[in-house]
């Protein structure tokens, strides 16, 4: 495990010093400025409202994050040859795929976290109260993409980044496709047997209700790991049969 | 046989066992859900983008806005006759944000003073359609009427000139409210309902009263408003005549 | 006469070296063996019937290593030589689970190299190594350090000190994306320390670095050596394999073409080389026996015959002459290797002939 760490943290250290990652941040946290005077919502943005929005906006800046980490981070290592130096040591391949995925997955949260602060502060402002609702959908938002970021990561390990967005991509929506694969009403709740990223929608839960319970919040993280396991399994087995 | 010599038996083993789980945890999920009803994650995130792309639409028309406006306070009522190409990009304003009200009264002027006056009261619809509670498009809809036959648009004009003054009518300032009121009172001169007028007068002398009339709304000579002021006179004059 | 003695090799051919006589002229200087230490035990690296064919679901197929087989004694340095293509990187990678291997058997220090724990004691350095751009040179170490499976306080002082064997202090704290090629290079070879592996695999160590920091290379592999490390060296620079090695495996299109001690190989059999100095023409007993003479102010080198190596001596001592050096004759690799790979070739071509005369 100490192994798999090191190659976590390596990736964070990497990735925080690259300025792309915080590019988006701040035009996420500028973007959420925005949202109390946007058109096209009717009458004013009412607090709920901004919280859909806010939502919204932090689960696209958290995707393009994702996939522009996890569609290069392991094609362009082995395309330099670094990934030598790690491999050719004692390391297990599974090490190096879940400990790559393991480090972007941080990066994932402190990004979401700084976005989110940004966003209770405006709402703060704009609505006179602190909004810390939002974390919880900070933390599913979180959960999914850690997911779609895994499946990248997991596609990356035999092909090139644009094939591995794209891949990342169709999970995205199609994971959210349930509603029209079964024909149902979109209020309805996709059944427990389709496995779909719909458990990670806590959008009217949050903007509109009170949020949901620790069940739910406990039900997220193993559909997490469920989802996670079998990705980074994937991607191990793909890594190990794949010649550097 | 063996997951460990078989890959794609443990890979198999493991799928089955990643989706068990999974189904599991949407199973607690579905049973401890809130009692608030669901909405698409893909329409929420459409919509916002939508919206988004809505702000970036309305400061494109608001910045293409800005370089013409001065023009139209620039020149006189005989040079606006000359400037039918700016109709296009007011057009294009227009279509970026049809809630900015000013392209739709200077376009339906414009066409009128041409002489297209079907398509300039057609404009003008087209400016109440998209923006129902604007005072000033409802004044400048009554105002075309009028330049078009007042006598034959009478019904029409008074119809329009009671909308314009009941509630939740809007105006983006003082000086549009003001120059409405003007157009109103003079739908209701030609109307001989004297006493409309005169409320409304007086009402005009309120805005003045409070402040934030502009000397030149007041001065009735500015821009397109002196036009108006022209054309009111000559209308009331004529009717008095 | 001078006695021969046959070496315990390898493999390859049985080589003879001329050795002094305690009576005869004296002062003669004699350039130093380059001996390997024990050959007890497993050797350190085994590379058996090495095979990796690419392209066989394509329909492209390309062997890219045919047959290899290498075997590397511990506390050697063995050199890995080879024209481009001839398969070197591909079975270097083999052997540290780089590339799946289609068949063979690789062994490190004993053990299987695909199992885990078979790379513990091992250091690799790739061949112009890239390390991640937005590291510093000491983080870098600590990762690795990591990875080797040290403690933090050893990662500490191992660090520090590598950094500096390799010419690198004063730079922990600089970013990886401001070194140049040879920091770069030196940095790779500090990484390959880490963890005093007993096993270093060498790509192109000297790659990038300038006269200065070859010579550095070339010495710290000497000190490894000295320490009882053993070095498997792939490197295109031939002077660089010829100084430092004790063994050398060269390949070609997939296979090998020789291997065997570096005296083995690059001694001429049958002759011997003589450098002298004096004043005024050689003997003329000397003079009919010499060839290949080469002279250079006072001095001159020049080879005769084993069977005339007494005779020629005697001359020169009676002459007035100082003999400096007297060896069995040394080709140098690079005419080696040219020689070897054009006799290939030569081999080749004859036997595509032969198949078109047959047909």
């Amino acid at each position: 495990m100490n192994k798999l760490f090191a190659i976590s943290q390596a990736v964070i250290t990497d990735a925080i010093r690259r300025k792309v990652v915080w590019a988006v941040v701040v035009f996420a946290a500028l973007m959420s400025i925005a949202i109390p005077a946007l058109p096209s919502y009717g009458v004013g943005i009412v607090d709920g409202v901004f919280r859909q929005v806010a939502i919204a906006l932090m689960w696209v800046a958290a995707l393009i994050v994702a996939l522009a980490l996890a569609a290069t981070r392991l094609p362009v290592e082995i395309e330099r040859r670094t990934v030598f130096n790690v491999v050719a040591r004692d390391v297990r391949r599974w090490q190096y795929v879940v400990g790559t995925w393991l480090g972007m997955f941080v990066v994932l949260g402190l990004v979401l976290v700084a976005f989110t602060v940004a966003a209770i502060a405006v709402g703060w402002v704009s609505y006179s109260r602190p909004m810390f609702l939002l974390f919880e959908a900070t933390f599913a938002v979180w959960l999914e993409i850690g997911i779609i970021m895994a499946f990248t990561v997991m596609l990356s390990t035999l092909f090139g980044p644009v094939t591995s967005v794209v891949g990342g991509l169709v999970l995205a929506f199609v994971g959210h496709g349930v509603v029209s694969f079964l024909h149902l009403s979109e209020l309805e709740r996709a059944p427990a047997w389709f496995p779909s990223l719909d458990v990670f929608n806590v959008i009217n839960p949050v903007a509109l209700g009170g949020g949901v319970s620790w069940v739910y919040l406990v039900a997220m993280v193993i559909a997490f790991c469920g989802w996670v396991s079998l990705f980074m399994f994937g991607g191990s087995l793909m890594f190990a049969g794949r010649d550097l | 046989m063996t997951a460990g010599r078989h890959p794609y038996v443990a890979l198999v083993l493991a799928a089955l066992l990643a989706l068990a789980v999974i189904v599991g945890a949407q199973t607690l999920a579905n049973a401890s859900a809130p009692p608030v009803a669901q909405t698409s994650q893909s329409k929420v995130i459409g919509q916002a983008g939508f919206a988004y792309l809505g702000g970036v639409r309305v400061m494109l028309a608001g910045l293409i806005y800005q370089r013409l406006d001065p023009q139209f306070h620039q020149y006189g009522t005989s040079q606006i006759l000359n400037r039918i190409d700016l109709i296009d990009s007011l057009r294009l304003i227009q279509a970026l944000n049809p809630q900015l009200e000013q392209p739709y009264y200077y376009v339906a002027f414009v066409l009128m003073l041409k002489g297209r006056q079907s398509a300039a009261l057609a404009v003008a619809r087209e400016g109440i359609a998209n923006n129902p509670t604007s005072g000033l498009l409802r004044a400048n809809y009554v105002q075309l009427l009028m330049m078009q036959n007042k006598k034959a648009n009478l019904p029409e004009m008074l119809k329009q000139t009671k909308i314009g003054l009941g509630k939740g009518m809007t105006y983006s300032s003082v000086d549009d409210e003001y120059e409405s009121y003007g157009i109103f009172r003079t739908a209701f001169i030609i109307a001989g309902d004297k006493q409309m007028a005169q409320a409304l007068n007086a009402a005009q002398r309120d805005l003045e009263a409070r402040g934030g009339v502009s000397a030149e709304a007041q001065s009735g000579k500015s821009g397109v408003f002196g036009l108006l002021n022209a054309w009111e006179q000559s209308a009331t004059s004529n009717d008095n005549e | 006469m001078p006695k021969h003695s046959a070496w315990p090799l390898h493999e390859g051919q049985a080589g003879s070296i001329v050795e002094e006589e305690k009576e005869g002229p004296m002062n003669v200087a004699v350039t130093p063996e380059k001996r390997d230490a024990s050959t007890d035990g497993a050797p350190a690296i085994l590379i058996e019937h090495a095979r990796k064919i690419y392209g066989r679901a394509s329909g492209n197929r390309r062997d890219a290593v045919a047959d290899v087989s290498v075997s590397v004694s511990r506390g050697a340095i063995h050199g890995l030589l080879g024209p481009n293509g001839a398969g070197k990187t591909t079975t270097l990678k083999m052997l540290l689970g780089l590339v799946r291997p289609t068949g063979g058997r690789f062994e490190l220090l004993g053990m299987d190299a695909r199992k885990p724990g078979a790379r513990a004691r091992v250091g690799f350095l790739p061949e112009q190594p890239y390390f991640p751009q937005q590291l510093t040179a000491l983080e870098a170490m600590t990762l690795y350090g990591k990875l080797t499976g040290l403690s933090a306080s050893d990662i500490a002082e191992q660090a520090a000190s590598l950094l500096s064997r390799v010419g690198l202090e004063g730079s922990e704290k600089a970013l990886l994306s401001k070194f140049s090629r040879g920091m770069l290079q030196r940095l790779g070879l500090a990484q390959a320390l880490l963890g005093s592996p007993e096993v270093l695999v060498l790509d192109e160590p000297a790659s990038g670095l300038d006269p200065v920091g070859q010579r550095d290379v070339r010495n710290l592999m000497l000190s490894l050596k000295d320490e009882g490390k053993t070095v498997l060296l792939s490197s295109h620079q031939l002077s660089e394999v010829e100084t430092v090695s004790d063994e050398v495996t060269i390949l070609h299109l997939g296979r090998v073409a020789a291997r065997g001690h570096i005296d083995d190989l690059l001694n001429v059999s049958g002759q011997t080389s003589i450098r002298a100095v004096g004043d005024g023409e050689l003997p003329q007993a000397v003079s009919a026996v010499m060839s290949d003479l080469a002279a250079t102010g006072s001095t001159v080198v020049f080879s005769v015959q084993d069977a005339d190596a007494r005779t020629a001596v005697e001359a020169l001592y009676n002459g007035g002459w100082k003999i400096v050096q007297l060896q069995p004759k040394r080709a140098s690799l690079e005419d080696y290797f040219a020689a070897l790979l054009e006799s290939h070739r030569a081999d080749a071509g004859s036997n595509s002939q032969g198949e078109e005369g047959v047909q």
